[in-house]
């Protein structure tokens, strides 16, 4: 018999299995290092993907700071609340080349949005963010240019009255000087359509930067009107894309599918934005899901700023940009030219991406499967996608070889195991709402041809998001099912029938009378090198929970054993496996950007 | 002098006070009525059909509404008239003729609930009652339907949330004994009972529209367009403990809620993508179901009294799409019909036989016929209408009017660039607009028992 990669028994090095310190913490905590590039990752195209295990995006809100000083620009980019990835720039002003830092730059939490700009205008860049809900919080660099140290400022930012700062956390503001008085202006765009332009009057008693209210009705913009829809949502910034001296207004929002330009026919004392909105690129405008926050930057040192936006996704279907949302057009002498729509490339299949291994081509490795919720194109679907194991002599590579055949459903779930006794993996794949569906493999272990068993699909009592997972559980010859669902609680189907033909009654449907709290998803190994399954169960927020088998591989307890040490995405799917062949299972995730992380068990 | 309506009169109840209390507190007759005939009628001219010789003929209010709210002296007509007028109104230059101390003393009254010389406070036992989110102001305020009139204003930040608590849409319990309320800014459930005292409240991220369920302790949230990403989930709370949990639906930015009448199902629609679920809230089983052609954006639901038709406005499309429920687990499309920009919030008149909403941003309200499935009337000179409701009889029709395009008028200059917002109250029959009532800035949910 055959078993899944999650199933075989993979110790854990320098475990104990000292119970002293269950309640906080496991056992045996394995020591995981978060790599973006472990190994080489192949796309379709046969190129391999610069950033492979960089997570996904999904909401990516990019910007670009030379934050070290160093005479380039480094990537920022928010995608989901609270945090900011960081990408140095180690490659030159000329030719950039991001590597991959920080999920969260200096720890710091910064609500919706962010925008980097030297507010109190001491040389370095300060960092402007949300503080929970639609308030603004200052991060003040008190480093250097070279060596940025934040400091969080506790308070508010408030205006001159003293009374705090609202922006509606949707809407993404932005500063500049518009009036070339050498005062920051700032901007906040609103559900309307109306711009509220406040502008600096120093800093208070507390070093916190104040801004006074100028009007609520910035140069008369009502973006609102163009678009017929009070339901908005946008996202500013200015750029002098004219080259005549002054700031002009780009605007993405939630009823829009391209970027507009307001352009600004006064002069850098007198700014005139009291212009019809222009789509952008005006030689071919850009259409998306919606929702485009705009950014300009010089990634070539060639004079020109660079257009860049990220898709947050809008009124047009936010699952058609879940996968190219990150836009890069390069300057050319008279335009602007579409480089990428992913400007960062790695594993990303759309959201909640699904990780498992197998050994799909029987060839003694493992493979990579990775479904999503949903496809990016078509709406009536998930999809399940395939990444072969080429690995040689040591060196590990995969290489995307495309999607395989299961469509009709959301949120596939798949499992692996032989469940009919043939020498070759079978598959259950959970579903978002219909299931567990069992495919037997007609074909071979070389060449698998699953064949759905209509009348072997596997129910939920409640609830929706079915994970399932194969695994002997009671050591009796045969694999036995757990499966995890929408509410937190583990379902326990045990195989009353052969290893031949399965059949798998529901034991419990709070098993153990575990709750993670939403979206289980429950993995077998054995963590503590005590010879039964552990698991662990992947879960919305809050990382990985472990628990630890006290009892014994046939007659197994389960007891809270605390959580992996690791940042995890929201809807996290954990995969371990021995990926380095270094003897100790290193971990992969997905998670809901539609990417995977990688974690390198580093024990040994 | 005019006639204290009867039917006010039936609403008044008595408010205890004692002789000591009055004696240190202003009395109507003695300290307030000589005040606002000398003083505050030259500012009222513009009022017509106010009259000021009685307690009564004061609380009645003007053709054009209340004239005081009591126990808000802020927003009460005659205090803002005193206090708010802009310097090019012709009315401010007698404003300013007031005396402060009369201005304190009248303010002092209204506070105190504006009682009458007895103690009785107007419209205590008001029961038809209509709550209006006011969103820009984080107030509610209470109209009394039988008079159409503001009769009081919930000051939420009194109450310890934010001046951008936002408050956006409301439910009220079947025998008035409470009501919900939605805060989109501070991510906030708040449970009221009928004396508007704040008896619960529950976390929840940018809650939206908010829908009781007819025959079980639930009541179900949207959420609002106020995140980047918000939550793919639906809440259920529990009224009487307001717990809750909260329920996958698949798609972004659930907006669009009901909950049909059998109580199984539970429609939710998606500003994102152009689908809506049906939940079957009680085996958390979630069915979607996609429309075709272009992006509609549904805004929110509604459905027969009689629990056979569903209606959803599209933000986008400018259409009014009508679904054959009577099979409620798998609704039908049977008609799209053009009604123009921006449809709002639907409801049905008490009979079933129209339906009428706001059109956001054509400034006119569209009344459907159901019958004949077509569009029977266009009402004019609304602004931005968003929340819609009607009278438990059937002769009026409330439209929210966030007016923050300023298409509304107000009929005195106010200082200041904030738009002041309306509730337009509308006679079914007539469908004649019988009044706006100026509230403040941006009203948007309505609900009624």
């Amino acid at each position: 018999m055959r078993y899944g990669p999650l199933v075989l028994l993979i110790a854990l090095v320098g475990c104990s299995t000292s119970k002293t310190t269950l309640e906080t913490m496991p056992v045996c905590p394995p020591e995981f290092r978060q790599e973006v590039y472990p190994f080489a990752v192949i796309g379709s195209d046969g190129s391999a993907l610069n950033h492979p295990f960089f997570g996904g995006f999904n909401l990516p809100r990019p910007q670009f700071a030379d934050i070290d000083a160093d005479g380039d620009l480094d990537l920022f980019v928010q995608e989901v609340t609270g945090y900011v990835k960081f990408f140095e720039n180690t490659g030159t002003p000329l030719e950039h080349e991001f590597v991959w830092r920080s999920d969260r730059y200096e720890g710091l939490d910064v609500g919706e949005w962010f925008r980097m700009v030297d507010l109190d205008r001491d040389g370095d860049l300060d960092i402007l963010a949300e503080t929970p809900y639609s308030y603004m919080r200052l991060f003040r660099n008190d480093g250097t240019p070279e060596a940025p140290a934040f400091t969080t400022m506790i308070d508010s930012l408030r205006g001159a009255d003293g009374s705090p700062l609202f922006a509606d956390r949707q809407n993404i503001p932005t500063l500049t000087d518009i009036d070339c008085d050498e005062q920051l202006d700032l901007f906040i765009g609103r559900v309307d359509g109306t711009v509220l332009r406040y502008e600096s009057i120093g800093n208070d008693d507390h070093g916190l930067p104040r801004f006074s209210l100028v009007t609520q009705r910035f140069e008369d913009i009502e973006i609102v009107n163009q678009f017929m829809s009070l339901h908005g949502a946008n996202a500013l910034v200015f750029h002098d894309v004219d080259a005549d001296g002054d700031q002009d207004l780009f605007w993405g929002d939630f009823f829009e599918p391209g970027v507009l330009l307001i352009p600004n026919t006064g002069t850098c004392a007198v700014p005139n934005l009291r212009n019809e909105p222009i789509p952008f690129p005006i030689s071919d405008p850009v259409k998306t899901s919606g929702y485009n926050a705009p950014i300009f930057a010089d990634l070539n040192a060639d004079g020109t700023e660079d257009f860049l936006f990220g898709v947050l996704g809008g009124a047009f279907n936010p699952h058609r940009s879940s996968v190219e949302n990150f836009y890069f057009y390069s300057t050319t002498q008279d335009d602007l030219e579409l480089r990428s729509t992913t400007f960062l490339q790695g594993i990303d299949v759309g959201s909640d991406s699904y990780p498992i291994f197998a050994d799909l081509d029987a060839d003694g490795d493992e493979d990579l499967v990775v479904a999503n919720k949903i496809s990016e194109t078509n709406f009536d679907t998930g999809q399940v996608y395939y990444f072969e194991n080429l690995s040689e002599s040591g060196t590990v590579q995969f290489q995307k070889q495309g999607l395989l055949p299961f469509t009709g459903h959301f949120h596939f779930a798949p499992a692996f195991g032989d469940l009919d006794a043939d020498g070759d993996l079978d598959m259950l794949t959970g579903t978002w709402n219909k299931g567990m569906l069992y495919w037997r493999n007609e074909g071979t272990a070389q060449a698998a041809d699953f064949v759905q068993v209509e009348n072997m699909t596997v129910q939920l009592t409640r609830g929706s998001n079915s994970s399932p997972v194969l695994v002997d559980i009671d050591a009796d010859g045969d694999l036995d099912l757990f499966a995890g669902e929408s509410s937190g609680d583990l379902n326990f189907f045990r195989n009353t029938g052969s290893t031949e033909v399965p059949s798998f009654e529901l034991v419990s449907d709070k098993f153990a009378d575990i709750d993670v709290g939403r979206r289980s998803v429950p993995r077998f190994a054995d963590l503590d090198q005590d010879g039964d399954y552990d698991m662990i169960v992947g879960r919305e927020f809050d990382g990985v929970a472990v628990y630890l088998n006290v009892g014994t591989a046939r007659e197994p307890t389960f007891e809270a054993s605390g959580t992996l040490d690791i940042r995890m995405p929201v809807y996290g799917v954990p995969a371990l496996v021995d990926i380095d062949h270094d003897g100790d299972l290193d971990l992969f995730t997905g998670g809901i950007s539609g990417g995977l992380l990688f974690f390198r068990n580093t024990a040994r | 002098m005019r006639r204290f309506p009867a039917l006010l009169t039936l609403l008044l109840a008595a408010v205890s006070s004692d002789l000591q209390a009055q004696s240190r507190s202003p009395v109507f007759s003695r300290d307030i009525l000589p005040v606002l005939q000398e003083s505050f009628a030259p500012l009222l001219e513009r009022e017509s059909g106010l009259e000021l010789d009685s307690w009564q003929a004061l609380m009645a209010g003007s053709d054009y509404g209340q004239v005081v709210i009591p126990y808000d002296a802020s927003s009460s007509l005659l205090m803002r008239l005193s206090t708010e007028l802009d310097p090019s109104d012709p009315l401010s230059a007698q404003a300013a003729a007031i005396d402060p101390a009369e201005l304190a003393l009248v303010r002092e009254w209204i506070q105190q609930g504006a009682p009458n010389d007895e103690g009785i406070v107007a419209f205590a036992d008001a029961t038809n009652l209509l709550y209006a989110c006011i969103e820009d102001a984080a107030t509610v305020v209470v109209i009394d339907m039988d008079a159409n009139m503001i009769i009081r204003t919930i000051d939420l930040q009194s109450l310890g949330f934010t001046a951008d608590a936002k408050p956006h849409h409301v439910a009220v319990e079947p025998d008035g004994s409470a009501f919900y309320v939605s805060l989109i800014g501070d991510d906030v459930i708040l449970k009221f009972n009928r004396r508007n005292e704040l008896i619960g409240q529950t976390s929840f991220e940018r809650p939206g529209m908010v829908q009781l369920h007819q025959n079980q302790d639930l009541l179900f949230v949207g959420r609002s367009m106020k995140a980047v990403n918000p939550p793919q989930r639906i809440g259920r709370l529990v009224r009487s403990t307001m717990e809750l949990e909260e329920l996958d639906v698949f798609f972004p930015r659930p907006h669009a809620l009901t909950i049909h009448p059998d109580g199984q199902y539970v429609y939710v629609g998606s500003l994102a993508e152009n689908r809506f679920a049906t939940l079957d809230h009680e085996a958390e089983n979630l069915e979607l179901q996609s429309l075709e052609g272009d992006t509609h954006t549904l805004v929110q639901f509604a459905i027969s009294p009689d629990g056979r038709t569903m209606v959803v406005g599209g933000q986008l499309t400018g259409l009014l799409l009508i679904f054959d429920i009577s099979e409620p687990s798998a609704p039908q499309l049977t008609h799209q019909i053009k009604v123009g920009a921006a449809p709002w919030h639907p409801v049905f008149t008490p009979d079933g036989a129209q339906v009428w909403f706001g059109n956001k941003m054509a400034n006119t309200a569209t009344v459907v016929d159901m019958e004949a499935r077509q569009v029977a009337a266009v009402i004019e000179g609304l602004a931005q209408p968003h929340g819609a409701a009607v009278s438990p009889d059937g002769r009026f029709v409330y439209l929210s009017n966030n007016n923050l395009n300023g298409a509304y008028q107000s009929r005195y200059t106010w200082r200041g660039e904030t738009l002041p917002g309306a509730i337009a109250v509308i006679d079914a029959e007539s469908q004649a607009v019988l009044r706006m009532l100026e509230v403040g800035p941006n009203p948007t949910g309505l609900g009624t028992k």
